[in-house]
């Protein structure tokens, strides 16, 4: 059996090896200034993009509008990354597991977690919230949201536990979060379908601000929203699935 | 020309990172010690003008190590040859 995975295994790294060599001649060599990109696309993103956008962040404006579909499959990938590892490690045996070993007044070396804590896990919030709305004017974006919103929760489950926290994030409700991110990302394309536009045309969204452009930034903040929801769900999936795993002692046995 | 500077010496970080993990018995220190690799790798991004990318790679840095750590706990610490 193992020799059967090996050799179809080196069959796939042989074959991809051999596409790789015939497709990389079709690659621009590196710092080549007669290539596509730096000729006319960079031109164009850096001249036109913030204000065909409406983002002052050019990378969001990039990522987001005019790389749109890309970062789509992106997030999809996202997803589907963090479904894996939940259907590898789904072997479980629900175990207590603290980080830290606490004593009964709730102090590791010397911090008290439940006086740290709640001044810690809003600030970090509030700062998911901040990078997730300032997308396109600042730094960040959905994806440096979501992990933070993820971050805070992991702080708040390495003091109480992950038993005590009010919102169960077992690995089927992450499951389902991440389903629902990548369903608000493409059904921000398709609404502009509905009112003569293309998939994730923006101009065609059915809302009405005062200037056409502000379209732009509601487009990318819809989308935002759901690229924070899928990387928050697919890290706290694999949190949920390495913490009921069994140990590797335990499938030795 | 000091620039280039701290390039030089953050990527011999890099390398010397690299060379305690590989020759280190004790995973939880492996870990800790990849948060620093991290580090350095974001302030290589700020030089180089990618903060959008330097803020990635410190969230994530933080996420992995505590997954690695969270990983230690369900299996052995020490890597016994």
């Amino acid at each position: 059996m193992r020799k059967k995975i090996m050799i179809i295994g080196l069959v796939g790294i042989i074959s991809m090896c051999v596409m790789a060599w015939y497709a990389i001649d079709l690659l621009p060599a590196i710092g080549d200034s007669q290539s596509a990109p730096n000729t006319h696309i960079s031109a164009v993103f850096i001249e036109e993009g913030p204000e065909a956008t409406n983002a002052p962040n050019m990378v969001t404006g990039v990522l987001a509008d005019y790389r749109g579909f890309d970062t789509l499959w992106e997030t999809t990938v996202m997803f589907l990354a963090g479904m894996a590892v939940s259907l590898i490690l789904s072997n479980k045996m629900r175990r207590h597991w603290h980080p830290g070993d606490f004593n009964e007044l709730g102090e590791f070396a010397g911090i008290v977690g439940k006086v740290v804590m709640p001044i810690v896990v809003p600030l970090v919030l509030l700062y998911a919230i901040y990078v997730l709305m300032h997308g396109e004017v600042s730094l960040g974006g959905g994806f440096q949201a979501g992990a933070l919103i993820a971050i805070a929760f992991i702080l708040y489950a390495t003091v109480a536990g992950m038993e005590f926290s009010r919102i169960k994030f077992t690995q089927h409700f992450t499951a389902c979060m991440g389903a629902v991110g990548v369903f608000i990302y493409a059904m921000t394309g398709v609404i502009p379908m509905f009112f003569g536009g293309k998939f994730l045309q923006y101009e065609k969204l059915p809302f009405h601000p005062e200037h056409v452009a502000e379209l732009h930034s509601i487009g990318i903040l819809m989308i935002e929203i759901g690229v924070t929801v899928t990387v928050a769900a697919t890290i706290l999936i694999i949190l949920a699935a390495v913490l009921e795993r069994k140990g590797l002692n335990d499938s030795i046995k | 020309m000091q620039i280039l500077l701290i390039e030089a010496v953050l990527l011999l970080l890099l390398i010397a990172i690299t060379i305690a993990i590989i020759f280190d018995q004790d995973l939880f220190a492996c870990s800790v010690i990849y948060c620093a690799f991290s580090f350095c790798t974001m302030l290589l991004y700020i030089i180089m003008g990618a903060p959008d990318v330097a803020f990635t790679e410190a969230v994530i840095g933080v996420v992995s190590t505590i997954y690695f750590i969270i990983s230690i706990k369900t299996t052995d610490r020490w890597c016994r040859l």
